[in-house]
């Protein structure tokens, strides 16, 4: 028996061809645009950023050692605790008329700073399954200590390796 | 008349073959407009480009934070950049008022954490009355973030201005 093409035949081949030229086109368009400025960098990027928390037990404080691998998902990631200083907390308050930090030794401020490297998709970076962003919470786990902080400063240290 | 031809629209078209047909236009469209970035549809609702500069507020920061700011980031959302750039940026005081142990009212600067007016440049969808970029809206005193690689800062829109 002979098969004829009928008009919906037509037309679906005519949709295929336009999606493969579109997505053709699209795709030449960026590339381009890719190589002439932004191009989309993926893959892994060293960094090194400064955290804090503040409200931290004295003795778990202590626990967080410069060497000291960074864990996450149940194991270490790429990346370590470079620097650590342990300060009294603070909140702030008045004082003698004046607007003061007002110090809590029982609690402490502790700042630590990261270096490692994270997965990088364009503007996009995560380390142990959380984003960094400047501004935004982050968990400072070892296998020692377990602070909740944030993020106050994040550099990019060198090219990125494909 | 047989079976089949009930099934067919004016006696031609076949109803399984229409419905094939208008899902397979309908994952195009889908396809094409989101390869655009949205520009299919945004063609559509009649928006248009706008290049603007926007002044930001930041919520309350370590100072730290806000001086790592810097001049020439480029803007982004989830994982794709956005086309605007940070272009200028100045920390500022932020009054706080607490009472002291004499139970005055003391009004100050935060020692600790502080604002900043952040200035961006952005080509931003135009749909009057309001200007977009990404999934954000931005109309004086709307809360966005300031995003970048770098950057996720709460803010407010302090004011917007056409600047081509």
């Amino acid at each position: 028996m002979k098969r004829r093409l009928n008009i919906i035949d037509y037309s679906l081949i005519l949709i295929v061809l336009v999606g493969l030229v579109g997505g053709g086109l699209f795709i030449m368009k960026k590339l381009n645009k890719n190589s002439e400025s932004s191009t989309i960098i993926t893959g892994k990027q060293r960094v090194r950023m400064v955290c804090d928390a503040h409200s931290i037990l004295p003795d778990i404080a202590e626990k967080m050692k410069v060497g000291d691998k960074l864990v996450a998902k149940k194991a270490f990631q790429n990346a370590e605790v470079v620097d650590v200083k342990i300060e009294d907390d603070f909140e702030i308050g008045a004082m003698d008329g004046e607007i003061v930090k007002v110090m809590k030794p029982e609690a402490k401020y502790v700042i630590v700073t990261i270096e490692g490297e994270a997965n990088r998709y364009g503007p996009y970076l995560d380390l142990g399954g959380q984003a960094l962003k400047i501004g935004e919470f982050y968990w400072i786990k070892t296998s020692s200590a377990n602070l909740f902080g944030s993020i106050l400063n994040i550099e990019t240290l060198e090219a990125e390796n494909e | 008349m047989n079976k089949t031809s009930k099934l067919k629209l004016f006696g031609k078209i076949h109803l399984f073959d229409l419905i094939v047909f208008l899902l397979l236009v309908i994952m195009l469209l889908g396809m094409v407009n989101r390869l655009t970035g949205g520009k299919l549809i945004s063609s559509f609702s009649g928006a248009a480009e706008k290049k603007v500069e926007v002044v930001l507020r930041t919520r309350e920061y370590p100072v730290e934070s806000l001086n790592a700011i810097e001049i020439g980031e480029q803007l982004s959302e989830n994982k794709q950049y956005l086309d605007g750039k940070v272009t200028a940026f100045e920390v500022r005081e932020r009054e706080v008022s607490y009472l002291d142990e004499n139970g005055k009212i003391v009004v100050g600067n935060d020692p600790y954490y502080k604002w900043a007016d952040v200035t961006i440049v952005a080509t931003m969808k135009y749909n009057e009355p309001v200007y977009s970029l990404g999934k954000q809206e931005y109309v004086p005193g709307s809360n966005v973030f300031l995003t970048t690689m770098r950057l996720n800062l709460k803010s407010v829109v302090m004011s917007i201005k056409e600047v081509e």
